[in-house]
């Protein structure tokens, strides 16, 4: 009922009815639980990214140590080594007798006495950490190949002793003469005390051994032996089993070898792949022998481990075979590896290189003992200390004081690490301690992560990411150049993307009349939602193959289709003004028609000659370094800048005086001679380029090696083209929409006061629509470095760092796509893949903070709009 | 003469009724305009039947500037300009007023050929600036922009400094001699009645200015360019007795040495201002003739009853 007391004839009530109050309430609290909601998720993201990473971090682990397992004969453990799990412990004194006792308490669970009288006569032995195979050196100059340590089976739970069922995990229980271990997972299993040797073959003097080593290959083992006269023997043991008879024959060959020095060495040491043998003397000398063809071992290359007076006291490979360490009586330990070069002065082209050194606390190292399992080591010092470093990354893991009496009381003639890393296991003369240890993941550091290092086999320090499969693989967990990678991929696609989609957003929002625009925008957005699947796959297996055979063709079509276009808007001005404003609508048309394809065409049409000029013919083998000077390649590196240069300097010298001279010109008159300015400023910018690529040339300065080399099929260019699909759309749409939202009544100021539609957009509406042009690409900056599909599939996949946009790399994301699936769970690889994926989340971060600054910044300046 | 007419039969069938004869016009009491009460005039004109223009005979002793030929504006299928034929005096200041809507912006914005801009819009009839046609396709819109000074209804200042915002049409000319730049800046904002306010801030971004600020410094921006046609879109809306005085003034500096097209809803201003005063309404032309006689002794009781603010 309409009241007639008010002006609208209807009453308000005054106050918000329950109705719109609780609906308000309902909103709020919803859209606020939202609002938290999605921040909580996000960071829940990152609290996981990093939850699985930081242990990458933790501190390396050492139990307290379980002293005294056993007081040992005065004589002392000549080796030691440990089972599997690493609970059950192994020592073989010198009097031939072998002891077996438990890790945690020293407890004796066998005594084994295997062939006492020839044992005891004993002088060199050596077990392979990790495995059984050992060979030992006797009195008389002989030495026998054989097993020694403990042997683990899996045991059925049935077969397991009643009296040993009840074992707390992680437990050992003797019964009778049966060691059952019992394992975190409930697994059983019988650990078996093994020490069979083979017949003994003859040394090469009869003096007694000084130092064995042995090797096991495939098809037998391998040893080297040493006597106290220096006479020095391979042999390789081959023992085959006859598959008819089950006979086993054991056939030998080897040789002696005859080291250039006649001094007595005092140990040698064979590869871990039995292809050379290596001799130590005692003043640091050091001979590497040749013996892939055994009867005949040549001197591959001698070198200095060390120079006198410190002497070499240990030396060992480590996991792997690739790198040695070398400890010296200074208490320092060097490793070094294998360099291949082509200026090495050894028969092999390999030159041994110290690549790192370990300072010790100046006391001679006592023993030294490589882990079985990664490039872990393990010293000891004579002052009593107990070292635990890594290798690859130079990394001090653990230093233990072991002198205390209680403990060790002395320096550790013998350590090992037990075959799981999870025991540490050192023995003086009549002591032996057992430390419980976890190092953690001791090959990933903040240097291993983000400085270059020194890796096996390399010739000097690099960044380095490599990962395979293989555990004896050095693993290279460098993240620079995956990081480096991304921002290859992102700088050269945004190089590729930014221009063109900001060109097409002015083109689209200022020239394009709106019926066309309406018709070519929700194109353009509709390719934005392209799988990037689809943009990798065209790519990587349309567009590489394409660009590898059209290269000459494409790169000059990048310049002269400008040109061209230049051209053509030159051109028009000459065109009678009557013609010209006729055909106004057309301007588009005729670009896109007329201008791009006919310098498709003349790129097509003068590439070969181009490429014949500078690229001596084939632009492939001038890439790939094989001729040609570096003319071509500056050339091409700096056409676009000598084209600003030549630009400017026009305007800058002939710019004003042509403005005064031209007054009184009529406009056809003046439109030729801009056309002359063209024209001269293109030859300009040809000739600035080939003086200062004369110049670079002639102070021999290449691009080779830097922006340009080898063409690679699925490179940087290719990734560029591809990812700008993914991009192009994103930068046009956002870019477009800020432009076009820029106030009407600005433009109609502008071209009110008589500028062009091109003055206008350059001074008005593009200034005011900065920060929503720099978001777009920002948000094309983002996507591009979180791109995943399109870099693995065009980008080859390759960790390269170098600028060479004719070649692959490898993004962060690419890395985390294809390894994660592989990597074992918990392994360091696993948690440098997150480590990975949360610099990439910093990346992103870190550009759209910026963006977000910069946007805001833009913003507080034209708020009053 | 009643004649209901869809815009493009009026397109096709009006112009020969409405091109506006020498005879005619030195008639205004002809046949084809009957002396009409004012309600039935501006009723016939509601009812979208023709109604000619009184121009009074002065006028074509004037020599123009501009000439707007039976001149029709379509927005859409909505009419907003009915075949205006009248001639803006060379060196005069004219003024245009109406009631609000009755298409005065949108015929200035058509003398630079602003509403280009906006793609529904379709015209007929001509205009010639000092002869040239402005809607021939052979003009070059630039060039024509180049010769016209607008200020539009609502201050639009670039989001730049007040001296960049002044010198705008210098800087898209290519003027780079900082000597001038300085010195018409200063002129142009003193015309503009603006330079004692902003002579310290010249740097500061326009759009800290108020309003009425805005507008002067759009004023002084058009005249920067030196127009041969200052269009001004009702400019001293937002502004003050104070100002608007300071701006009439500038407007009586202005008269002699350019021709000045002026919309305004004061008829004051308009009084006080113009050499000639044209009234519009509903898209037509009504009366155009010598400010003096539009204010004084208008032809047409409508006129009369606007001017003396008794409708509209
Ligand atoms: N862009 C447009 N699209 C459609 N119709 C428009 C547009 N601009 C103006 N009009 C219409 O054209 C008619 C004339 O408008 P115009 O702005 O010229 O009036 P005016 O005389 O300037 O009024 P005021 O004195 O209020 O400024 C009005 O009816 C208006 O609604
Ligand atoms: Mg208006």
């Amino acid at each position: 009922m309409l009241s007639k007391t008010t002006f609208t004839g209807r009453t308000r009530r005054r106050s918000t009815s329950l109705r719109v109050r609780v609906g308000d309430l309902v909103a709020r609290v919803l859209i606020t639980m939202g609002g938290i909601g999605t921040i909580v998720a996000v960071l829940l993201v990152c609290v996981f990214l990093l939850s699985v990473a930081f242990p990458l971090f933790r501190a390396p682990t050492i139990g307290p140590p379980r002293a005294t397992l056993h007081d040992v004969t005065p004589t002392g453990p000549v080796a030691l080594g440990a089972d599997e799990s690493g609970s059950v412990v192994w020592s073989l004194e010198s009097t031939g007798r072998m002891m077996v006792s438990k890790a945690v308490d020293g407890a004796v669970l066998a005594v084994l006495t295997p062939d006492q009288t020839t044992l005891s006569h004993m002088t060199a032995v050596s077990v392979e950490p990790g495995t059984l195979d050992a060979v030992i050196g006797f009195e008389d100059g002989s030495f026998r190949t054989g097993r020694i340590g403990l042997e683990s089976t899996f045991l059925a739970a049935t077969d397991v002793p009643a009296s040993l069922a009840s074992i707390p995990k992680r437990g050992v229980g003797l019964d009778g003469d049966t060691i059952v271990f019992h394992s975190q997972t409930g697994q059983f299993s019988r650990i078996v005390p093994v020490c069979e040797l083979l017949e003994p073959s003859s040394g090469v003097t009869g003096a007694p051994l000084q130092s064995v080593d042995c090797t096991k290959l495939t098809s037998g083992s391998l040893v080297a032996v040493l006597d106290s006269e220096g006479g020095i023997r391979v042999e390789f043991i081959e023992s085959r089993r006859n598959l008819l008879t089950d006979e086993v024959i054991v056939t030998t060959s080897g040789a002696v070898i005859t080291p250039t020095s006649m001094i007595p060495a005092s140990f040698v040491r064979l590869s871990s792949l039995g292809d050379q043998v290596f001799i130590v003397w005692d003043n640091g000398l050091a001979e590497r022998w040749d013996i892939r063809t055994i009867e005949s071992p040549r001197l591959a290359e001698s070198f200095n481990l060390t120079n006198a007076p410190t002497r070499i006291v240990a030396m060992e490979h480590l996991f792997g075979g690739m790198a040695l360490a070398a400890a010296d009586s200074d208490g320092i330990v060097n490793i070094w590896t294998g360099v291949r070069s082509d200026t090495a002065t050894s028969s092999d082209g390999v030159t041994m290189t110290a690549t790192k050194t370990f300072s010790g606390d100046g006391t001679a190292i006592t023993a030294l003992a490589p882990s079985p399992r990664s490039r872990l080591l393990a010293v000891a010092s004579a002052s009593g200390m107990l070292r635990l470093l890594y290798s690859t990354n130079s990394r001090l893991i653990q230093s233990l004081d072991t002198s205390d009496s209680k403990l060790l009381g002395g320096s550790a003639s013998t350590v090992i690490i037990s075959p799981r890393e999870n025991r540490l296991i050192a023995a003086t003369q009549n002591r032996m301690v057992a430390w419980e240890f976890n190092a953690g993941f001791p090959e990933v550091s903040f240097v291993s992560l983000f400085r270059p290092l020194w890796y096996e086999n390399y010739p000097s320090e690099i960044h380095a990411w490599e990962t395979t499969g293989h555990e004896s693989f050095e693993s290279k967990f460098g993240l620079i150049p995956l990081i480096f990678g991304t921002l290859k991929a992102t700088l050269f696609s945004m190089l590729f993307a930014v221009p063109i989609a900001l060109c097409a957003a002015i083109y689209s929002s200022q020239f394009m009349s709106s019926r066309w625009k309406n018709r070519v925008k929700p194109v353009i957005e509709l390719m934005a939602g392209l799988p990037s699947v689809v943009l990798g796959f065209f790519a990587g297996l349309v567009l590489a193959p394409l660009v590898e055979q059209g290269l000459m063709p494409i790169l000059t079509s990048v310049f002269l289709v400008p040109l061209t276009i230049l051209a053509g808007a030159h051109f028009w001005q000459i065109v009678p003004s009557g013609l010209r404003s006729k055909w106004a609508g057309f301007r588009f048309a005729l670009v896109s028609l007329v201008a791009i394809p006919l310098g498709c065409l003349c790129a097509h049409t003068a590439s070969p000659t181009i490429e014949r000029l500078l690229f001596q013919g084939d632009i492939q083998a001038w890439l790939d370094g094989r001729g040609g000077s570096g003319l071509g390649g500056w050339m091409l590196a700096l056409l676009p800048f000598s084209g600003i240069l030549a630009m400017l300097l026009l305007e800058r010298l002939i710019g004003p005086v042509l403005r005064r001279v031209s007054q009184d010109w009529s406009e056809q008159q003046a439109a030729l001679v801009l056309c002359g300015k063209f024209l001269v400023s293109v030859g300009l910018t040809l000739a600035i380029a080939m003086v200062a690529g004369m110049f670079f040339d002639s102070l021999r300065f290449d691009t080779r090696g830097g922006l340009f080399g080898t063409y690679v099929q699925r490179n940087a260019l290719v990734v560029g083209i591809g990812m700008s699909f993914a991009i192009i759309p994103l930068i046009f749409t956002i870019a477009d929409d800020a432009l076009s939202s820029v106030p009407e009544h600005l433009r109609s100021a502008s071209l009110g006061a008589g500028a062009t539609p091109w003055q206008t957009a350059v001074r008005v509406i593009i200034p005011t629509a900065a920060s929503g042009l720099f978001s777009a690409v920002m948000i094309g900056l983002g996507r591009a470095v979180g791109e995943t599909m399109i870099v693995l599939m065009a980008a080859g996949n390759t960790p390269i760092m170098g600028w060479n946009i004719f070649n692959g790399f490898q993004t962060l994301s690419a890395a985390i796509a294809t390894e994660l699936p592989e990597a074992a769970r918990g392994t360091s690889h696993y948690r440098v893949l997150f480590l990975a994926a949360v610099v990439l989340f910093f990346m992103t971060f870190v550009v759209n903070t910026i963006a977000e600054f910069v946007r805001q910044r833009f913003r507080r300046r034209f708020h009053e709009l | 003469m009643k004649m209901l007419v869809s815009p493009v039969a009026n397109r096709d069938s009006h112009s020969p009724l409405s091109t506006p004869k020498a005879d005619d016009l030195s008639m205004p009491t002809s046949a084809h305009a009957p002396a009409t009460s004012p309600v039935d005039r501006l009723a016939a004109i509601a009812n979208g039947d023709h109604v000619p223009s009184e121009v009074h005979p002065q006028m074509h002793l004037e020599p123009p500037v501009l000439e707007i030929k039976n001149f029709n504006l379509w927005y859409g299928s909505k009419q907003a300009i009915h075949g205006i034929t009248m001639n803006i005096p060379n060196n005069k200041v004219t003024a245009l007023v109406g009631p609000s809507g009755c298409g005065k912006s949108t015929l200035l914005r058509s003398v630079n050929r602003l509403n280009d801009l906006l793609n529904n819009v379709r015209i007929d009839g001509d205009m010639r600036l000092n002869g040239d046609s402005i809607y021939n396709s052979r003009m070059d819109v630039i060039d024509l922009r180049k010769r016209m000074g607008m200020v539009f209804q609502k201050p639009n200042p670039f989001p730049m400094s007040i001296y960049e915002n002044v010198v705008y049409s210098l800087r898209i000319d290519g003027e780079r001699n900082r000597g001038v730049l300085d010195q018409i800046c200063e002129k142009s904002l003193r015309g503009a009645a603006l330079w004692d306010e902003v002579k310290d801030r010249l740097t500061e971004t326009a759009l800290g200015l108020s309003g009425g600020q805005q507008q002067r410094l759009c004023i002084a921006r058009a005249i920067a360019a030196e127009p041969e046609v200052l269009l001004l879109d009702e400019p001293c809306s937002a502004l003050d007795p104070i100002a608007t005085g300071k701006v009439e003034d500038l407007i009586q500096e202005l008269r002699g040495t350019y021709s000045v097209l002026i919309v305004t809803h004061n008829m004051q201003q308009a009084s006080r201002t113009s050499d000639f005063t044209a009234f519009m309404y509903l898209g037509r032309l009504i009366e155009y003739g010598p400010t003096t006689e539009i204010f004084t002794k208008p032809i047409l009781k409508e006129t009369e009853a606007y001017v003396t603010g008794r409708f509209g």
